[in-house]
């Protein structure tokens, strides 16, 4: 028996269904993680106090002691920084994780997110 | 139950059973990915003898199948579990409104069943919904594909049967 | 009379299906992540339990111990205990708690089996660095200390669990060892707190115990010494271990292209020049915490016959950027 004869023994609805099915799936393949609110809350806490807890797609920049907060398009980083070694800045942009400013005792924690950052659970 | 149904169902549990283990022989690039071989069983269970067999069979792969893999109420095993009940009751839900030959019931099967194992997964043992979301799609994508490979076989044994049941007929 | 029987075997089988999930339910696990800045780095410690509610005692119990252990510790802290040790200096033996003693013991103890290369008493050494203002001592200066480092002149008496400093100037600096310890202490109290699984991790100084909640080993990844703060060389696959990196990146400054970081060369009071870093892995965080330390003070030839002699797990990366992996690490070691 060939493909062919197979595929003529199938009904109306099961093409229709089918090609629903493929279309809708695929579509939401690329679709889902488009429209997922990317990343959830910005905690900024200082000297182990949180300070601001902000919507990560909301975007705002707040200055923090000598630190300047910059949250936008569902990411978040350092801007500016006045302590000596700028580690925060040169961090970057985040979208899950956290940026340390030591010196400042400045830490911003993005909740919410799926993965831990890179998929480890901590770094030595 | 008459005595010839008892053996019917065991031969076909030992059938579904025979389908996983050797779907399991069968190397994949990712380890979640099967082709749910099974389900040809199932699906001409379902339309040849009804519900309660093909229930029955579906019960009776997953437990011997998790025993045969030393995963009985482990994780895989709940996921197969609502996985499989899911998919025989949608199988039959559509059986009965008769519009679906076999490769639209073996869609709707294996959609069910990929989604029965993600809702067990979501409800027992992931917390979080964003990465069951970002990857049902991916499975619900794949599962369609697979479901397409086993509705053609189902069609090609229920073929088959009619012809070699045709020519026990003619004989006699 | 069979669909009876087929329905009681339905009923049976839902039941028995509620019966599994909520059995399963009740066990569900989940991760619970705290960071805390302590002891002049980011604490964060991680439990997986069943509970919210017990994650968050056991967690803040331990932040609580790590806290009380920041106040006795401290080297720049006056009121500390090991200040104590250090004013009384050449004067007399100063009573200390039991986390204090045991440490610095653990300190020498270490000392000893790296023939110094982890030491102690660095501090006369260390103070004459000074890493955020980019000044480095004369020759002259560091040569006047290096009397002052000899660690078999820390003096212990177990008797009322005192410690003295036999030498005016000399200085007790746990700074190499006490993070590492404070991990395998607060990684005890989880424990004790029914936290069967996690991690508590003193910045580069980690204790993790058990697995994931799908019961996957924890991965920790170790720096790239060069990246950006988030670049990883290779993630290690941790269960029941404790974890250390000593690198040049952690606190240095560049002066004509010359890069000085924290880490002595007892010997000398030099920065050691063989390693970028040094990743070492051992079931106890004192042992990984001084011997990062002390191997990355030692020159490579030296570090690799100690490694070998004392089979220990260790990933190097050396000044040049090649690397070495003891051959008991490479299972656990994925590189990136």
């Amino acid at each position: 028996m060939r493909i062919a004869e197979l595929i003529n023994r199938t009904t109306l609805f099961d093409r229709l269904l089918l090609v629903f099915m493929v279309f809708v799936t695929g579509a939401a393949i690329v679709l889902v993680p488009l429209y997922l609110p990317h990343g959830g809350q910005v905690r900024i806490e200082v000297d182990n106090k949180l300070l601001y807890k902000l919507p990560i797609n909301e975007d705002k920049t707040i200055p923090i002691g000598g630190l300047v907060v910059e949250i936008r398009a569902g990411k978040v980083r350092v801007a500016d920084s006045d302590c000596p070694g700028k580690i925060c800045v040169k961090q970057g942009w985040i979208d899950s994780g956290a940026i340390i400013c030591l010196p400042k005792r400045v830490v911003i924690t993005v909740e919410g997110t799926a993965a831990a950052p890179k998929g480890v659970d901590a770094t030595t | 139950m008459q005595q010839r149904e008892k053996y019917r169902l065991a031969l076909l549990a030992a059938c579904a059973i025979a389908m996983y283990g050797f779907e399991r022989l069968i190397p994949t690039p990712i380890p979640w990915l099967r082709f749910g071989f099974a389900n040809i069983i199932t699906l001409i269970t379902l339309t040849l003898y009804g519900f309660n067999a093909a229930l029955t069979i579906t019960l009776i792969r997953i437990l011997i199948g998790s025993m045969l893999t030393g995963t009985l109420l482990g994780p895989p095993f709940v996921m197969s579990l609502v996985g499989g009940v899911f998919s025989v009751a949608a199988m039959w839900a559509a059986f009965r409104i008769r519009v679906f030959g076999p490769l639209g019931l073996s869609l709707i099967g294996a959609f069910f069943h990929n989604l029965g194992q993600l809702l067990a997964v979501y409800a027992v043992f992931i917390q979080n919904l964003r990465s069951i979301l970002v990857l049902a799609p991916v499975i619900l994508f794949i599962g369609t594909l697979t479901g397409v490979l086993n509705g053609l076989a189902v069609i090609f044994t229920m073929e088959h049967l009619k012809k070699m049941s045709d020519n026990v007929q003619n004989t006699q | 009379m069979k669909q009876k029987l087929l329905t009681a075997a339905a009923i049976v089988f839902v039941l028995a299906l509620i019966f599994i999930l909520k059995n399963t339910l009740g066990g569900t696990l989940h991760i619970y992540k705290k960071s805390e800045i302590l002891m002049d780095t980011l604490i964060t410690l991680t439990v997986v339990s069943n509970s919210e509610k017990k994650a968050d005692e056991a967690i803040e119990a331990a932040f609580n111990y790590l806290r009380r252990f920041e106040r006795m510790l401290s080297f720049f802290d006056a009121g500390s205990e090991v200040s104590a040790i250090n004013k009384n200096a050449g004067i007399g033996h100063v009573k200390v708690s039991s986390d204090t003693y045991e440490l610095t013991k653990k300190a020498v103890e270490n000392a000893k089996w790296t023939g110094g290369s982890f030491n102690p008493a660095i501090g006369p050494a260390m103070v004459l660095w000074d890493f955020k203002n980019k000044k480095r001592p004369t020759d002259s200066e560091l040569k006047k200390v290096l009397p002052l480092l000899d660690y078999t002149h820390i003096v212990f008496n177990d008797n009322d669990s005192s410690i003295m400093l036999k030498d005016k100037g000399m200085l007790l600096d746990l700074g190499g060892i006490a993070k590492g310890y404070a991990a395998d202490k607060t990684a005890e109290i989880l424990k004790r707190a029914g936290m069967q699984a996690g991690i508590a991790s003193m910045a580069g100084d980690i204790s993790a115990w058990g697995t994931r909640p799908d019961g996957s080993p924890w991965r920790v990844g170790i720096r790239a010494p060069r990246g950006a703060p988030d670049d990883l060389v290779g993630v290690l696959s941790l269960k029941d271990l404790a974890v250390s990196t000593a690198g040049d990146y952690e606190r240095f400054f560049i002066e004509d292209g010359v890069r000085y970081h924290h880490i002595l060369v007892p010997a000398t009071g030099y920065p050691a020049r063989d390693f970028q870093s040094v990743t070492i892995v051992n079931p106890k965080g004192v042992v990984t915490d001084a011997l990062d330390t002390g191997l990355f003070a030692m020159d490579r030839e030296k570090a690799l016959r100690f490694v070998e002699k004392n089979n220990l797990m260790v990933h190097f990366i050396f000044a040049d950027g090649s690397t070495f992996t003891s051959p008991n690490l490479k299972e656990l070691l994925e590189n990136r």
